[in-house]
């Protein structure tokens, strides 16, 4: 592995170490940084560190690996993962949606009854108004079936940005231009405004995962999509989230986690379901 | 037909009745008929540390995997040395299920299981020492390195030893290296763990 | 190619599996540390074999092969469970679970290989 010296002065990361790090974030994660992600990962590294008072990696990775409430650990993913948020993102999960997954929740609906779907963490609103658009736009079933959309997240900032419904080039930088077109409406050079009618059918909800009392009234759900939050709590909270999300679902129901995140590091409850490209979780039936 | 919106803004099924419980009520449900039940009452006991005992009587006979999971994450949020040393009675277990369940909350009470680790490792049955040395090396526990030491270098039987090698591989550290070599002399001809101690030192090598 | 894939919690285990069977031909190796990532991998690719442990985090391995006997499209692979104790016991749980074979732990690495032939075919 080369290592750009002045990197390596820079932080006093060696390459063994590097090696270690990307093992062990890799196993408790599953995101793994490629060696070409070493500048990143060393950055970071170097600012935990710094905070922490190590001057050696190894030492704090082995502060980190034997932390007991692993509180640095918390914080050591929060350095390292950069959640962003934009339309149509790990579109391949949105695809798998209409191949399959919304059918076979259709399937065992009595007529009249309302598919409903839990975006979980909605943040400013690309996601569940992501899974509008795709499903008006691509889901044959869209014509005779009901579908109630919710956006919940912990912060009320987000859930004021979400209900406003303005987004940004940036956000829409993966979408193609003909569903902009279609679907918003230009407000300026830069920021483009959702459809009244879709703005107005998705509900935003203020909720804490985490907590029994808040979520005990999400019920009767048939899809999850809860990508790129369970990396950032504990084991606990992790373990309290996936069980909400069981008692959240009917069975039968779908969670989508985020692409590199697995059930293998938190729950056997589900069952492994495979959508076109993508892997799902199916709360039994 | 298309996107609907509730006119209710929480997301609740119009069915659901929630009424408040006391403990007592909690515990009562806890016996339900209908798992869905006992799973929700397994989970609003959280708050009730002293219901421990009844959640880890029930956790022995429950079969059904959602209320199992409840009642096992309503321990760790309990968490105290007791549950840890109530936990530990039930990977005698013959249900490899619930073993495996256990073993994994077990792996996150490192404070709670401190104090136990030393008695657990000295079980007379070989594959409970197993297990222990298992859920010890998951551990986030500073004592964890020198633990598995302990054991690779004191325990009898080599499924146990090898158990313990595996975890050193993981978190052992370059002083430990000779040590770990060492090992195998106490085993002379047995190669799986010759190939262990081997492995370990060459991960730690790895980490320097 | 024949594809197996080594379903266990310990690295060393897999490692020492993997070494024993990348002596055979038109072998390739696959790893999983539980039964729940087994599965995810097992739905996405085509395996020939697979080698399973009992003890393991999040599902265990008898669990696992139940799962694997109820998906139409993963019923028939062949599996070979490795259980720490060799009572007749663990024998009847690993075939009642869907095993084709067990063995005990640490395994004998011509035993694995001679069993491992067997299962494939002769054509390995």
């Amino acid at each position: 592995m080369i290592t750009p010296p002045d990197v390596e002065e820079a932080s006093g990361i060696s390459d063994e170490e590097f090696t270690w790090f990307q093992d062990y974030f890799g196993r408790k994660t599953g995101i793994y940084f490629e060696d070409n992600k070493r500048y990143f990962v060393d950055r970071r590294l170097t600012a935990r560190m710094r905070a922490t008072g190590h001057k050696s990696c190894l030492l704090y990775l082995r502060f980190v690996q034997f932390q007991p409430s692993q509180s640095e650990f918390q914080k050591l993913v929060n350095a390292m993962t950069v959640n962003e948020t934009y339309f149509f993102r790990e579109e391949y999960q949105l695809s798998a949606l209409v191949d399959g997954v919304m059918d076979d929740v259709r399937s065992r609906k009595a007529p009249g009854e309302s598919i409903r779907v839990w975006s979980m963490p909605c943040s400013t609103g690309e996601e569940p108004y992501s899974i509008a658009i795709y499903l008006m736009e691509h889901w044959s079933g869209m014509a005779e079936a009901d579908v109630e959309i919710i956006g919940s997240d912990i912060n009320s900032t987000v859930l004021d940005s979400a209900r406003e419904g303005i987004f940004t080039d940036y956000a829409l930088r993966n979408t193609p231009p003909n569903i902009v077109a279609k679907y918003f409406k230009q407000r300026s050079d830069t920021e483009h405004e959702i459809l009244p009618e879709i703005r107005e059918a998705i509900s935003f909800t203020q909720v804490n995962l985490t907590n029994p009392d808040e979520t005990r009234s999400y019920r009767g759900f048939d899809i999850v999509f809860c990508r790129n939050l369970l990396i950032y709590f504990d084991s606990t909270s992790r373990r309290e989230a996936v069980e909400c999300f069981y008692g959240a679902l009917n069975p039968g129901g779908y969670v989508f986690l985020g692409h590199s995140e697995s059930m293998s590091r938190i729950s056997s409850l589900f069952t492994i379901a495979r959508a076109a490209d993508a892997l799902a979780y199916q709360k039994p039936l | 037909m298309g996107l609907i919106k509730r006119k209710s803004n929480t997301g609740e099924k119009r069915e659901l009745r929630f009424r408040d419980r006391s403990k007592e009520d909690l515990l009562a449900q806890l016996g339900d008929a209908q798992a869905v039940e006992r799973r929700w009452a397994a989970r609003d006991l959280a708050e009730y540390a002293d219901t421990m005992p009844v959640l880890c009587d029930c956790l022995e006979t429950e079969k059904d995997e959602a209320v199992r999971a409840a009642i096992l994450t309503t321990l760790l949020k309990q968490r105290s040395p007791e549950i840890a040393l109530r936990l530990s009675g039930i990977l005698g277990s013959e249900d490899a299920a619930l073993r495996s369940a256990v073993m994994d909350v077990l792996a996150d009470m490192p404070e709670q299981l401190d104090s136990l680790v030393g008695p657990l490792l000295r079980q007379e049955d070989a594959d409970l020492r197993i297990m222990v040395v298992t859920v010890v090396a998951r551990l986030a526990h500073p004592t964890v390195p020198a633990w598995l030491l302990n054991v690779a270098q004191q325990d009898a039987h080599p499924n146990v030893v090898a158990a313990a090698l595996e975890g050193l591989g993981e978190c052992g550290t370059v002083e430990m290296i000779a040590s770990i070599r060492a090992v195998t002399t106490r085993f002379p001809g047995n190669s799986y763990l010759a190939f262990t101690a081997d492995a370990a030192a060459g991960l730690i090598g790895q980490r320097r | 190619m024949r594809r197996i894939l080594l379903v266990d919690d310990s690295r060393t285990v897999r490692m020492y599996g993997r070494s024993i069977l990348s002596a055979l031909p038109d072998v390739e190796i696959e790893e999983a540390q539980n039964g729940v990532e087994a599965l995810e991998k097992a739905i996405q690719r085509r395996f020939d074999l697979l080698l399973v442990d009992v003890n393991m985090p999040k599902m265990d391995g008898y669990t696992l092969l139940r799962e694997l006997r109820q998906r139409p499209e993963l019923w028939a692979i062949p599996a070979i469970m490795v259980t720490t104790e060799d009572k007749e016991a663990d024998h009847h749980r690993a075939y009642a679970a869907g095993a084709n074979f067990h063995l005990p732990k640490p395994f004998d690495a011509e035993a694995l290989q001679r069993s491992v032939v067997l299962l494939l075919g002769e054509d390995v």
